[in-house]
């Protein structure tokens, strides 16, 4: 038999929120609306049977129209109390295609559209013959999905074919789904065996046959260490040459893993729940009563010690404040280094000191000829040049002259030093070449007397 | 794992009691996310340490996975330090979080049982009245009560319960004089008081509203510890005074309405 119950359910939400005539802004409140049917779900039983009939029909005769007597006969088989009328009537509302609003989005714009395909039966024009409608049988194959773990078993088979075929993409998708479906399942059993401790009875019929379903979970146990093995050969780059590249490796692997992880806990826990099952005594177990033991602690208190270590056991309590914490130093701490020891004699080998500390080393040589030269009068570069750089003087020495007379503040050590530039160009011999330079001169001034100095006084 | 990167685990563990690895990185701590993310590279080797080490402070490392509990995704862990039962934990502070109750000297006493009490009644709504054994962890999602509830609760336990019982057998009863001395304003103070101290000590989350929802470590913590620690407590009883309960217990002291009380005058 078909299950028709959770299309039902789904409709029926779905169907509210299609009939709402809410404006915009308007209260947020939804009104349960009555629906109390005939309350004994006769319809809808003869529904399933009737799709359950024209989909075998149309199985074993290629989609064509069966005829009334034959879908009455069918789901008398079942349903012997259904009359034919009544599965004529069923045979009606569900060929009546019901006109529904439906937004439809286009790209950027969306228009909402009249939707009338909504049949599952469709009925041959002058006859009372039925077969399903394309929607039918999508519905059909909606209600038979079963999401039920009892088949994970087949679920991992496909997805170890696709790991084969290197189609991660697809892996990743039945990953999901798979985990999902197991992560609810399994939280489900935590709360059945939770609630069954302290010896509560659970419901015998919770899982008819649990020694099958363990085995069933043993078996998908083994087909996913099966799928962990292809990924280690995916891994290895030894899987089809086709493999899809944009899913993440390492991602396939870490699903596959929670995979594992996840059924062979759910294995755990269906072991777990027949044993609690066995030593399980009555169904009604009441919960701890605390506010009876806070009355009890009043009548009978308990000593200090006593409620410091209930306290300290499962009350509210921090830490101590002060102690040491490895966050604490973090940053504050460096590691201690062993410092090298200082050389006595140096090789520079053939390092080669730089501009300015070779400029400082020439001017402590010729500083004392440099002051006396001024104190004569003035020292022009040329003069400069002749002395210091000429003949037996070197590159070095000529960039020092230059230094030395552009910039006298950087070595003078005599007071009242003026350098004057004159618009004059000289021309100088070098040991290998000729400079052509400016007029630059560097001379004593007089110390200006206070009584000269100029008076701006009014 | 390095010792250093041991000692920042443990030392984030013992502060904060938990660290969650969420692929959810938004609004959480930086530091926790870095630590979470060594923790479930950890080896197993590590991991055996790291265990062991809490076990010596007097707590149980236990890890969660979404299969284990509602409330952790697919592919998330939390780890979390839960007390270990009947071993004492010397890295904690009781008096601290008693002066959280009753900051004045010399009210010890007074901190101590409103916090029992207090402590005991939230027990009761997130517990008792949703018909939930101690060991239904998964549930924790929906154990959430409203300050006005606690208070309500509160006043409902000293009013029909505590001030009904016979104060002659209860002579220098401390936990009756305390309660039974409540004028009536002290409830509220000292049930925000009760609120804000858990909520800081990782054992409520505080949904706004006035409106708390227990977290994962006080579910985890009850499962742990309620056999070795509370169960007793309630067993003595039973064993007492089989079938009857706390009923049997306080009936003999309960003070019985006076019928009829003003009509001789």
């Amino acid at each position: 038999m078909i299950d028709l119950s959770p299309l039902l359910k789904v409709s029926v939400r779905l169907l509210d929120l299609h009939d709402s005539s809410r404006g915009p802004g308007a209260s947020t409140q939804y009104q349960t609306e009555e629906r109390p049917g005939l309350k004994d779900g006769r319809y809808v039983s003869i529904a399933s049977e009737v799709l359950a009939a024209l989909q075998e029909s149309g199985k074993q005769s290629g989609d064509e129209y069966a005829s009334l007597d034959y879908v009455v006969l069918q789901v008398r088989e079942t349903l012997d109390w259904a009359h034919e009328l009544d599965v004529e009537f069923v045979l009606n509302v569900l060929s009546r295609p019901t006109e529904l609003k439906l937004r439809q989005t286009d790209g950027e714009s969306s228009h909402v559209i009249g939707d009338k395909e909504t049949n599952l039966v469709e009925k041959a024009a002058h006859l009372s013959e039925y077969r399903l409608s394309r929607l039918g049988r999508k519905a059909l194959a909606m209600a038979t999905d079963n999401l039920d773990l009892a088949y994970i078993e087949g679920d991992v088979t496909k997805l170890l074919r696709a790991l084969e075929t290197g189609k991660l993409e697809q892996s990743m998708r039945f990953l999901d789904r798979l985990i999902d479906q197991l992560r609810t399942e399994q939280l489900a059993l935590v709360s059945i065996i939770e609630k069954s401790s302290g010896g509560r009875r659970v419901l015998d019929t919770l899982f008819d046959d649990l020694e099958n379903f363990e085995g069933t979970m043993r078996r998908a146990a083994e087909l996913v260490n099966k799928a962990q093995a292809q990924v280690s050969v995916l891994a290895r780059g030894a899987g089809p040459k086709n493999m899809d590249q944009d899913v993440p490796f390492g991602l396939v692997q870490d699903r596959v893993r929670e995979l594992q992880r996840g059924i062979v806990g759910y294995s755990r826990r269906l072991s777990e729940l027949a044993s609690k099952s066995l030593s399980a005594t009555s169904t009604s177990v009441p919960a701890p009563a605390f506010a009876k033991l806070a009355l009890r602690m009043v009548v009978l208190p308990p000593n200090a010690l006593q409620t410091d270590f209930i306290l300290q056991e499962m009350g509210p309590v921090f830490p101590h404040l002060n102690y040491p914490m490895g966050t604490d130093w973090r940053h504050s701490i460096k590691p201690k280094t062993i410092k090298a020891a200082q050389s006595i004699s140096l090789d520079l080998g053939e390092f080669s000191l730089p501009p300015e500390d070779r400029f400082l080393e020439w001017m402590g040589k010729n500083q004392t000829a440099f002051n006396a030269r001024i104190a004569q009068g003035p020292l022009t570069i040329q003069d400069a040049i002749r002395h210091w750089a000429s003949e037996e003087g070197t590159e070095s020495d000529f960039a020092c002259v230059v230094a030395a007379l552009t910039s006298p503040e950087e070595w003078l050590t005599l007071e009242g030093v003026q350098s004057v530039m004159d618009r004059t160009l000289t021309i100088s011999a070098l040991p290998g070449a000729d400079v052509m330079h400016s007029s630059l001169s560097l001379s004593l001034i007089s110390p200006t007397l206070p009584e000269e100095s100029p008076n701006d006084a009014i | 794992m390095t010792p250093f990167e041991l000692g920042r685990i443990s030392a984030y563990l013992l502060k904060h009691r938990k660290i969650e690895f969420r692929k959810e990185k938004r609004g959480r701590h930086k530091e926790e996310h870095e630590l979470a993310e060594l923790l479930k590279d950890a080896p197993q080797e590590s991991m055996t340490d790291l265990c062991e080490l809490m076990n010596g402070y007097g707590f149980d490392l236990i890890t969660l996975t979404t299969f284990d509990v509602s409330g952790i995704g697919s592919g998330e862990r939390v780890f979390m330090l839960s007390r270990k039962p009947n071993v004492e934990c010397p890295l904690l502070d009781l008096p601290r979080a008693l002066e959280r109750i009753e900051s004045a000297r010399g009210r010890t006493v007074q901190a101590k049982v409103w916090l029992t009490q207090f402590w005991l009644l939230h027990l009761d709504l997130i517990y008792t009245q949703r018909d939930r054994g101690t060991d239904e962890r998964n549930k924790w999602l929906d154990a959430t009560f409203t300050k006005d509830a606690l208070i309500e609760a509160m006043r409902e336990h000293i009013n029909d319960g505590v001030r009904r019982l016979n104060p002659e057998a209860l002579a220098d009863n401390e936990v009756y004089e305390v309660l039974t001395s409540e004028k009536g304003v002290s409830i509220d103070r000292y049930a925000q008081r009760f609120l804000d101290l858990m909520v800081d000590a990782f054992m409520l989350e505080d949904k706004g509203n006035g409106i708390y929802r227990q977290t994962l470590l006080s579910a985890v913590e009850m499962k742990e510890n309620y056999g070795r620690i509370l169960e007793p407590l309630m067993l003595t009883d039973r064993e007492k005074l089989p079938g009857k309960g706390f009923a049997g217990i306080t009936e003999p002291l309960l003070v019985e309405p006076v019928h009829g009380e003003g009509e001789a005058a």
